[in-house]
């Protein structure tokens, strides 16, 4: 018994010892490291525990309660939160594959060497160039009632487009649908170059020898771009189909101008913790949106292994 | 199977012409090789036939139908390229069935020809392994599967097996040439390597500049060559080449430099010369040059010995390569181990003259007409 406290001591001390050993060995790895990992602590960790305390937590007359489910049962029960969850999913079902789908027409575009392609990428780059708030604060103005442009336009007061669609005025942010649609162009148009650097870059990473050996075993356009192009680019699908549908999730400029009486899962958060004063559901809702984000994530990349697979299979 | 008929095909492009009027007949189930070196126009006029290149002008029959304009899928041919091309998304299976998927053949008849085609090239056990996962030689394997799966009329062959190493060279041409034999395909290969040529085709191209300088069996070019690049080109080590001039002295001929004077010998040689006193490039293989002592040597006929100086010598084992110098006059010589030649050391060799080949001088136009 008297052996042991010195052997404790012994143990500790070679611990630490080997400890000091790790830190010296790899002091420029940590030193690169350290303001990236206190950014991940401060912004990430130390913000998702606060989330996920409040979250749980029932500050009620007769005491704390902890953890609970209270707050997700209270949002269940709010329509506020159930239509904001079923225009969520419009949003993103949407958004997500429309986004895809622009970035890699665009792509196609310009994929090829043409005369002026240089002008044509730089053009299609612009939206990246603008300012999210000042492309949503365009389309309100664009969009507006009664006098506003597109008003204007589908009702025949241009000399340029002198049909008259519309007698009266459409109160586009007034509607649920057109709301929702004009965001959703906003997204779209806003993150298009980003989709579309991605896809491009998947397209001139697929080498001519592919296209050429498919044309010799006798495919023709179409069945080179489904067996061929399809399946090597689903990587760079995937990228972006993941990284947008994230960003279309939680969008939230062009809905909280553009969309205010119809609010998504993001800015029913701001509603929640503004209007209602309730910290703590807002925080739920983020929780829910972020469980939407992983859940749809992994579905994504499921779906796209398997869609490379069955495009391919004898 | 069928016959491929190029007439006056050239390949110009906004800066280049990479093919000028070819005219070169493949004949039905031919393995007939188009060599030369890197940027001749070989490896174009393979894509011209594959469809994957225009042809500028000229016309190109495949099995007697006009195939300018009919588009890749549609000409029966099918190519394998110098990278392979596997589709690296698709396993062994997969990949070799591609084409006949395409042409939308029934289940059960594309796994048949698979199946065939996994015994022909011996790749059982690796159905399921995608591309990433094969050695280079197995890779091989499944680009050339894959393209005669198809039956196509016509196989074309890009470098196939430049990527490979000397030993997987080795089996793969043996591999390549069993394959032509038991199916008697008509195939269309494209290399630098004069090796190959040689021991795959049954006749060779030889093409230079976009030009074709010369069709043949691969003996009678190597035994004839029509110009000074064919000589040069085809053989390895390469043929010895020497600027002179022809005399005739006392009732025989001479090639004669700087620091050589041979005797031609007068039977084979007598009514074979346009001039006498003319400039000429005498052309003479490595193996036609042999040490005195050598058994080679004396078969010859020739007397006179000629005495140089060793340089280097490269043991390949079962001979060695020898450069020789004489003056100025660099030769390269293949001599067996027991010649006992060593660096530095004088030597007597004996130029087998009734092997040697003349050219012109300016245009390196063979001159000899035997």
């Amino acid at each position: 018994m008297v052996i042991k406290p010195m052997d404790t001591a012994y143990v500790s001390n070679s611990a630490s010892n080997a400890a000091m050993a790790f830190i010296r060995k790899n002091l420029f790895g940590i030193v690169i490291l350290a303001p990236a990992a206190l950014y991940l602590i401060g912004f990430l960790l130390i913000i998702l525990y606060k989330v996920l305390e409040l979250s749980f937590t029932f500050d009620g007359p007769d005491g704390t309660l902890f953890p609970t489910a209270i707050h997700f049962i209270e949002l269940s029960k709010r329509s506020e939160f159930r239509e904001a969850f079923t225009r969520t999913l419009w949003f993103t079902l949407i958004g997500t594959p429309l986004e895809l789908f622009v970035g890699m027409v665009a792509a196609f575009l310009i994929s090829k060497e043409f005369k002026g392609r240089g002008l044509i990428r730089s053009l299609f780059v612009l939206p990246l160039a603008i300012p999210t708030i000042v492309t949503a604060i365009t389309l309100y103005i664009v969009f507006d009632f009664p006098g506003g442009h597109v008003n204007d336009l589908l009702m025949g007061h241009h000399a340029f487009f002198p049909f008259q669609i519309i007698s009266y005025p459409v109160d586009w942010r007034g509607s649920e649908f057109f709301a929702l649609i004009v965001s959703i162009f906003g997204k779209v148009w806003r993150d298009m170059p980003i989709s579309m650097l991605i896809i491009l870059a998947g397209l001139q990473a697929i080498p001519e020898d592919q296209y050429e050996a498919a044309k010799t075993l006798g495919a023709g356009a179409f069945q080179t771009f489904l067996k061929i192009t399809l399946p090597l680019l689903t990587p760079a699908m995937s990228t972006v189909l993941v990284l947008r549908s994230i960003e279309v999730w939680k969008e939230f400029i062009f809905p909280f101008i553009l969309a205010g009486s119809y609010p998504l899962l993001a800015t029913l958060i701001e509603r929640a913790y503004h209007e209602w004063r309730n910290p703590n559901e807002a925080c739920a809702i983020s929780l829910v949106l972020l469980g939407l984000i992983i859940f749809s994530t992994v579905f994504i990349f499921k779906t796209l292994k398997w869609l490379r697979h069955r495009l391919v299979r004898i | 199977m069928a016959q491929v008929r190029l007439e006056k095909v050239t390949k110009k492009y906004p800066k280049t012409e990479a093919v000028s009027d070819l005219d070169l007949i493949v004949e039905d189930s031919e393995f007939m090789t188009l060599v030369g070196p890197s940027g001749c126009g070989k490896s174009t006029t393979l894509r011209m036939i594959a469809g994957l290149e225009e042809i500028t002008s000229g016309s190109l029959y495949i099995d007697n139908i006009l195939a300018n304009e009919i588009p890749p899928k549609d000409r029966s041919i099918s190519m394998v390229f110098q990278s392979y091309a596997l589709f690296p998304h698709m396993t062994v299976s997969e990949n070799i069935g591609f084409g006949l998927k395409i042409k939308k053949k029934t289940r059960e008849y594309i796994l048949d020809r698979v199946r065939w085609a996994i015994d022909l090239f011996n790749l059982e056990g690796l159905e399921y392994r995608i591309p990433r996962d094969l050695s280079g030689g197995e890779r091989q394997r499944v680009a050339l599967a894959r393209a005669l799966v198809v039956e196509p009329k016509v196989l074309l062959l890009d470098e196939p097996l430049s990527n490979l190493d000397a030993r997987l060279r080795l089996k793969m041409r043996a591999e390549l040439k069993r394959i032509h034999k038991q199916l008697g395909a008509t195939i269309i290969y494209v290399t630098h390597d004069q090796v190959e040529a040689m021991s795959l085709s049954d006749r060779v191209a030889v093409m230079n500049d976009g030009r074709l300088v010369q069709v043949g069996k691969p003996l009678d070019v190597y035994n004839r060559p029509e110009s000074k690049f064919v000589g040069g080109f085809i053989g390895s080590p390469s043929m010895n080449f020497l600027d002179g001039t022809i005399i005739g002295r006392s009732n025989a001929v001479f090639f004669v430099t700087k620091d050589l004077e041979l005797e031609f010998p007068k039977e084979s040689f007598s009514n074979n010369f346009g001039t006498i006193d003319q400039e000429v490039v005498l052309g003479l293989r490595p193996e036609h040059i042999n040490d005195q002592g050598s058994t080679k040597a004396k078969t010859t006929g020739t007397t006179t010995a000629i005495d140089v100086v060793v340089d280097v010598v490269e043991p390949l084992g079962d001979r060695d390569i020898v450069t020789v110098t004489r003056g100025e006059t660099v030769l390269t010589l293949l001599f067996s181990p027991e010649s006992g030649a060593v660096p530095d050391r004088p030597m007597k060799v004996v130029f087998d003259m009734s092997k040697c080949h003349l050219f012109d001088k300016k245009t390196g136009v063979r001159i000899l007409k035997n």
